[in-house]
């Protein structure tokens, strides 16, 4: 268990390079990775597909207009609320640089402010009283409900594991590699994939259902900015799954050792994770391209089940495996 | 397949009805002249005692004739191959009939429009409240009167007041709406749902809002002929089927003999129009229930029947090739190697697309006991094609009344009696199949007779109707001819005018989620039910707007 | 010390004298004498007990029979009843403000005076308890504190509901809490003598467990229970969710916010100093308890429709937040040698609970008081759309159910995060805990998604009032308490400043603890950066609020000509989590079983005391003169008479 104060200490005197390369790069990466999603989905589906720049020039032209319905107050600052919110969860999670906003108990910072975009854009959208978006509202946050009890779990997983909260003692490398830990990655895995809001647990969104649920009634700006916080909190989840499998501070550290150049080894460690977030959108752009939609209740259930896998991996961490 | 019955017609059938009055053969048709007081008697005979099927009501403004108005109710009756149309004669002072809604439920829709309207009052009526025209009309105003020129534009004053809503379930449960703008519709109509958390517990509907005045537009302007043009472009994607069932009407009712050669072209196109519009709605289905890479893919099979129709009529859909008497366009040799060779490929690719997409389980999951809809309600609602062969109802025009060259053909009509929506997407899956089946048939024996007998007098007051099945069920359309090579009276009947108020038996107990493929399953054609007139309120400019601009959802205005 | 003489009398006699004095008045006059004095009384104990706790030092107050110098009631101020009485005083002061808003609504249907009686001596009697040392001030203050509470549950006479629920709780409470410690203390005493004390009772208790472990640990589970019944922790709390909505918000905010926290002190008290092997096996029971608690208080929570029953669930809920990370404390020393500074963290984590959960239930209890005092209905099915009619009550809903859920920058965020720090990394049940801890802290948040957008968003579905803000004490009390719940998420040593004296006081070694303005730190463990959080994201979103204003109107839903009624389109309080309710049954399902058994012996007691006395007011005669009674024969006893 190292002692955070003087890598905070680091961080605040490179603040400005760090939040460019950790929060900026991902943050512009984002609709990109969406676009490659929409391309090999298209693919898969004998189509020619947009170009990969698309979502940008969605969120763009959106931000040009203006919002249509001038709503309660809360429901005008969700957008932007959720949307720094989404771009400071990134901050600490390690994602080009292996560097972070690291401190005791930042995991469960990260996993409140993960949750907090989606929380704060429902209790706008029942604020309206639109019915659709309410219905929508209140599936949101079942759902999350259920990810949370589940996530809970398998970060409990972990920090028996490592005996620690901090979420860089959680990431790899892993001496050992107990079979507890790769349990709850792969939940993990499942949940990054869930909680993104992908088919079959695009729910909440359901346009065919419900003309676009939680983010039906805004328009405009706003809703290119509810567009955009979504897709930082995805590539935030992506950039966890990739984390908690990529050893990175181990590779660093090799390469340092074996290369003169010293910046070497961590530039290779962000192209890989780079290609990493890559790979990830297409397999799960191709996983979508296969599914229909679940109900509220059957993905309940399915998230039911996980709750007893998550619970045998929580016991196996406790047993010591 | 042949019936020994088709042109046989049924003695019992006509010593039934001559019991109520005198019966006359009108083409395919047995036209009865009954009091308005046996109406109840009579409908429960056709459809409980004999077996019938209730089609629809149709009432007409005779005045300027013989100073009646007429109620007619039309019934099939598919084991003479017959339909049956009650006429009732009613005293222009008192309009006034009993409803035979409380014999069979499924002439709800029918009685109502019919006092909207032409404003006749039926008496015993469970639900008299306003179908298609808006709460604030004024009253005793009926657009379907000969007094009421087709060109008049009301004022009418304020705005409508409330939608009614069932008082204690509105206090107890949420209302949502689906509609009038929704992405899982493609055309505007408005279902209220009251649901429980995410349990619909009763639904409402109100559509019409995009009602079109056709009919008071071919009665009023349009010759004989035109009329199919305008037919045709009741529905997008079942045109074709509409102007066939007008020009059969009219056969019908001035006797004329269509040649064989255009009998077969009209069962090719149609049965074209069957496949792609089934295979539309398979894929609509599946992207409701968000499965996009199966709606991408059925279209994609879909493409190729687009393109022979523009091959063989010019057209991809609204194919513009009835007339009065025959067709326009005639299919020439190549063109039955090409159509043989594509059909041959949407048939293998739908075989293994469709085997493909019933083993994804979250997909099935969504469709099985979903939206059941039991056989005794399919018979009593009155519903059609499709929706009622799903529910056990063996009814089917193409082989009940065989029109165009379907009674020399050999097809199977498919039923199951699951009742779900996924009994309905098997039901229409076949049904591809068996339409593929039926093209190559005709393509290999188009007989070589002429395309057009132009050879007939146009009798006026003759009264025909035509019947075809549509992708979506049966269609009928009761034609009387009018004066000066015009139409008296024209009622097109579309099958999901029977089929939409089946919806809101299905949606009760169901899921909310489950809303847009129940409201879906029934391959609801709110186009061919409300028939639509755009009226720019701010410029007072009025123009029809096409279906293809419903579907994108909004004009440029 | 002139201070503290000061403070106390004017805290003793300005909540006794103006109870008895207004006994006679029925409306206005009741009102604001009985709010005014008690408002300034709790201000006084405020001050008290932020001065003992600077100094940390123990006020002992001695009340003696003048004749014989025989010390009858002994009193002590330790920091740790410092603490518990700031608590009090915090939320006191907070509901006698808004009370003088408030109880204008009863003006002309109930008789104040009784109200203003019990109100100024329960907040007394409160106090008194946490502060009294000898065990018959113990037992007459226990006592005393259920009587006054009870009346005031069913101070609404003329409904129905109230008026059993308070009866209810009487019962529930008499046969069960007041029984079981009134057992154990007696047992105190028989062996100690008249002047017996806590030592002495802790010395007692300790003696039993070492030599008589099995008798030991069943006088202790008596105990314990009684203390668990008041504080509502499963399966005990089914008296909880009728009275607390009963009683006129601002006692319900006194209820919840400190007389369920009454019992926690005594819990502290006698758990702390057991021997080590108890100490951890009783750790381990009371977190299990406190877990079952709040898993099960938060998930009913989940699916009620009447605003105060669900802020009642909640209070039951938090209790087991807090009782679970006591447990933690005591458990974790045990563990291993890496752990020990996570058991101060665990203890303060409880206490910072116990403060956070006073301030934002109180504040809770407050807006749905004045939900009702502007439209008298408490039904989340009907009522809706306030926001525009009451903006101060819904900002203060709002902060208060983001403290609630936990969400940083408020005060739920720093005293859940705590507990999830001591608890989730520990290679022991205590981690499963923590992540159920994780997850309920999720329910908690849809919970309160559904109570802040039933009442002030959406449209009301029945209720359609046209109102307005109200009026200004009630809004001030708000307020002040939701400036808490910032003050204390942002600035965690306001609080720690408090809690940490308790923990020396107990003995226990708070080295591992620093205290910075903005930060919680832990000695080599790292840092906490709430403030941090809390600056970025404002100073972002109003960045971005001001970078990308957008314009547009304003749209009516719209339906071809027709009007809507669109109050209809807004979701009732039941329909919002009914799938996921179903689909987790089984917690439900389990929870039932609890209840039941709760609940077969809350009807036990019941049936218990019909068969005794009939109506209400004789019950409480009843009580009164047992309770005169017995100090009576306590005298005489002292006096050598008998």
């Amino acid at each position: 268990m190292m002692d955070a104060a003087p890598l905070l200490n680091v961080l605040i005197k490179y603040w400005l390079p760090f939040i460019a390369i950790n929060v900026v790069i991902p943050a512009l990466l984002a609709p990109l990775l969406d676009g490659i999603e929409r391309r090999v989905r298209a693919r898969i589906q004998c189509r020619r597909g947009p170009p990969i720049l698309q979502t940008w020039y969605d969120l763009v032209k959106l931000f040009r207009k203006g919002a249509v319905t001038g709503g309660p107050i809360i429901f005008r600052l969700a957008p932007y609320i959720a949307f720094t919110v989404s771009i400071l969860t990134l901050s600490l999670i390690p994602t080009l640089l292996n560097a972070s906003l690291s401190f005791l108990g930042d995991t469960i910072v990260f996993m409140y402010l993960l949750a907090v975009p989606s929380v704060i854009i429902s209790i706008g959208s029942i604020y309206t009283g639109s019915p659709l978006a309410s219905v929508g509202s209140c599936r949101e946050v079942s759902l999350w409900m259920a990810y949370e009890l589940v996530f809970a779990l398998s970060v409990a997983t972990l920090a028996i594991d490592r005996s620690s909260l901090l979420l860089r003692n959680i990431l790899p490398p892993y001496p050992p590699l107990h079979p507890s830990t790769i349990l709850a990655i792969a939940i993990i895995a499942f949940l990054t994939y869930a909680e993104g809001g992908r088919l079959p647990y695009e729910i909440p969104e359901a346009e065919p259902e419900l003309a676009g649920g939680i983010v039906l009634e805004y328009g405009g700006a706003e809703l290119g900015l509810v567009k955009y916080a979504l897709l930082v909190k995805r590539i935030t989840l992506s950039t966890l799954l990739i984390d908690l499998i990529l050893p990175r501070t181990w590779l660093t550290s090799i390469l340092r050792s074996k290369m003169w150049f010293l910046g070497i080894g961590q530039v290779v460690v962000s192209a890989t994770y780079i290609s990493l977030l890559v790979i990830l959108s297409i397999t799960y752009s191709a996983i979508e391209a296969l599914y229909g939609r679940l109900r509220l209740d059957q993905a309940l259930s399915v998230l039911k089940k996980s709750v007893i896998i998550a619970g045998v991996a929580v016991l196996a961490a406790l047993m010591g495996y | 397949m042949q019936h020994s019955w088709v042109t046989n017609g049924c003695r019992e059938l006509v010593d039934l009805l001559s019991r109520y009055g005198s019966v006359e053969e009108v083409g395919n048709a047995y036209l009865v002249k009954v009091r308005a007081e046996d109406l109840p008697e009579v409908a429960n005979e056709l459809q409980w005692g004999l077996g019938g099927y209730y089609s629809t009501s149709v009432g007409a403004d005779f005045r300027p004739i013989d100073g009646t108005y007429k109620l007619y109710h039309i019934f099939s009756v598919p084991q003479c191959s017959r339909y049956v149309v009650t006429q009732a004669s009613l005293p222009p002072s008192l309009p006034k009939a009993p409803s035979i809604t409380p014999v069979i439920p499924g002439a709800n829709w029918g009685e109502r429009e019919v006092r909207d309207m032409v404003g006749i009052e039926f008496e015993g009526h469970p639900e008299p409240k306003r179908l298609v025209l808006p709460h604030n009309w004024p009253e005793g105003i009926h657009p379907l009167r000969k007094d009421f020129p087709y060109d008049r534009k009301l004022i009418i004053e304020g705005v409508d007041d409330e939608v009614e809503h069932v008082d204690e379930l509105a206090r107890k449960y949420q209302v949502v709406p689906i509609g009038p703008y929704h992405p899982a519709l493609h055309e505007p109509e408005y279902f209220e749902l009251y649901v429980d958390g995410e349990v619909v517990v009763e639904a409402r509907y109100k559509g019409f809002m995009v009602h079109r005045g056709i009919e008071k537009v071919a009665e009023s302007r349009m010759t004989l002929n035109q009329v199919p043009f305008i037919a045709e472009r009741i529905c997008g994607i079942c045109g074709f089927t509409h102007s066939c069932c007008y020009c059969q009407a009219v056969e019908s009712a001035l006797r004329i003999e269509v040649p064989e050669r255009a009998k077969y072209v009209r069962t090719i196109l149609l049965e074209i129009e069957r496949i792609h519009s089934h295979l539309l709605w398979m894929g609509v289905a599946l992207h409701v229930l968000g499965f996009d890479t199966g709606f991408m893919a059925y279209w994609r099979i879909r493409e190729p029947v687009m393109r022979l129709a523009e091959e063989l009529t010019g057209n991809r859909k609204t194919y513009g090739a009835n007339v009065v008497g025959g067709v326009r366009w005639d299919i020439r040799e190549d063109h039955v190697e090409k159509a043989l060779r594509i059909l041959r490929r949407v048939r293998e690719e739908c075989v293994a697309l469709t085997e493909k997409v019933l083993k994804i389980k979250e997909v099935v999951s969504r469709m099985k006991g979903v939206g059941y809809l039991s056989r005794e309600d399919a018979r009593r609602i009155c519903v059609v094609g499709p929706t009622a062969r799903a529910s056990g109802l063996d009814i089917d025009v193409r082989r009940d009344h065989p029109y165009a060259a379907y009674g020399e053909l050999d097809f199977r009509v498919p039923v199951r009696d699951e009742g779900d929506v996924l009994a309905r997407f098997l039901v229409r899956y076949e049904e591809v199949l068996e339409s593929v089946s039926i093209v190559e048939q005709a393509l290999q024996n188009l007989p070589k007779t002429p395309l057009i007998n132009e050879d007939y007098e146009v009798v006026p007051l003759r009264i025909g109707v035509g019947a075809t099945e549509a992708p979506r069920g049966e269609d009928v359309h009761l034609v009387v001819t009018g004066l000066g090579n015009k139409v008296y009276r024209w009622r097109p009947r579309a099958p999901s005018y029977n089929n939409i108020p089946a919806t809101l038996y299905m949606l009760k107990g169901a899921y909310l989620a489950d809303a847009p493929i129940i409201i879906a399953s029934i391959d609801p054609c709110f186009s061919c039910t409300d028939h639509c007139l755009v009226i720019d309120v701010r410029s007072g400019s009025s123009r029809f707007v096409s279906f293809r601009e419903l579907v994108r959802g909004g004009y440029r205005g | 010390m002139i201070l503290f003489t000061l403070l106390i009398i004017i805290t003793i006699v300005l909540l006794t004298i103006p109870s008895l004095a207004s006994i006679p008045m029925r409306g206005r006059g009741a009102n604001y004498l009985i709010h005014t004095s008690a408002s300034i009384a709790s201000a006084s104990a405020l001050i008290l007990s932020l001065l003992i706790l600077t100094y940390g030092t123990s006020l002992s107050i001695y009340v003696k029979v003048p004749i014989l110098n025989l010390r009858v009631l002994t009193f002590r101020i330790t920091p740790l009843s410092a603490f518990f009485t700031l608590v009090i005083s915090l939320v006191a002061l907070a509901s006698s403000i808004y009370g003088a808003g408030y109880v204008r609504r009863f003006y002309g249907r109930e008789y104040l005076g009784h109200y203003a009686l019990n109100y100024g001596l329960f907040i007394l009697v409160m106090i008194l308890t946490v502060s009294s040392w000898n065990l018959i001030a113990f037992l007459i203050f226990w006592e005393l504190m259920t009587l006054t509470s009870q009346y005031l549950v069913s101070f609404e006479k003329g409904k129905a509901s109230a008026v059993w629920a308070g009866f209810k709780y009487f019962c529930v409470t008499k046969l069960g809490a007041d029984a079981l410690i009134v057992s154990v203390v007696m047992l105190a005493i028989a062996t100690k003598g008249f002047t017996a004390t806590f030592t002495d009772l802790l010395k007692f208790m300790n003696a039993l467990i070492t030599t008589n472990p099995l008798v030991g640990n069943l006088v202790l589970a008596m105990f314990m229970i009684g203390l668990m019944i008041k504080a509502a922790i499963v399966p005990f709390h089914n008296w909880l969710p009728d009275a607390h909505p009963e009683a006129p918000s601002n006692v319900s905010a006194l209820l919840s916010g400190c007389m369920i926290k009454v019992p926690i002190y005594f819990m502290i008290l006698t758990l702390n100093p057991l021997p080590p092997t108890w100490r951890f096996v009783w750790g381990y029971v009371v977190a299990t308890l406190g877990t079952v608690t709040l898993v099960v208080g938060t998930l009913y929570a989940l699916e009620q429709t009447d605003s105060k029953r669900l802020l009642a669930y909640h209070s039951i809920g938090q209790v087991g937040y807090i009782v679970m990370a006591l447990g933690a404390s005591l458990v974790l020393p045990y563990l291993g040698i890496k752990y020990v500074a996570l058991a101060i963290v665990a203890y303060v984590a409880s206490l910072y609970h116990l403060l956070n959960h006073a301030v934002f239930k109180s504040l809770l209890f407050l807006t749905a008081g004045s939900v009702i005092y502007r439209t008298g209905s408490r039904d989340l099915n009907k009522l809706g759309g306030l926001g525009k009619f009451m903006p101060v009550t819904a900002a203060t809903a709002l902060i208060a159910s983001l403290s609630i859920a936990g969400v940083p920058p408020f005060n739920g965020f720093v005293s859940k995060w705590l507990i999830y720090v001591s608890t989730m990394c520990v290679k022991t049940p205590l981690a499963i805990f923590g992540a159920l801890a994780l997850f309920i802290s999720a329910v908690t948040t849809t919970s309160f998604i559904k109570y802040f957008t039933t009442l002030f968003g959406r449209e009301g579905r029945v209720v359609k009032v046209v109102t307005e803000e109200v009026p200004l004490p009630m809004c001030f009390s708000q307020i002040w308490l939701a400036t808490l719940c910032v003050a204390l998420g942002v600035l965690p040593l306001l609080a720690l400043y408090t809690i940490l004296p308790t923990a020396t006081y107990l003995g226990m070694n708070t080295y591992y603890l620093v205290i910075s303005p903005f930060i919680v730190s832990i000695r080599g463990y790292g840092v906490n950066a709430i403030a941090l959080i809390a600056t970025y994201i404002a100073v972002t979103t109003l960045s971005a609020t001001i970078a990308l204003a957008s314009r547009g109107g304003r749209l009516t839903a719209w339906l071809c000509g027709s009007k809507l009624a669109t109050h209809l389109y807004s979701i009732p309080g039941k329909g919002y989590y009914r799938i996921f309710e179903n689909v987790f049954k089984e917690v439900y399902v389990a929870g039932q079983a609890l209840k039941s058994f709760g609940m077969r012996y809350s009807r036990y007691s019941l049936k218990v005391f019909k068969e005794l006395s009939d109506s209400l007011e004789t019950a409480e005669l009843m009580t009164a003169i047992v309770v005169v009674l017995a100090t009576l024969a306590i005298l005489l006893k002292l006096l050598k008479w008998w």
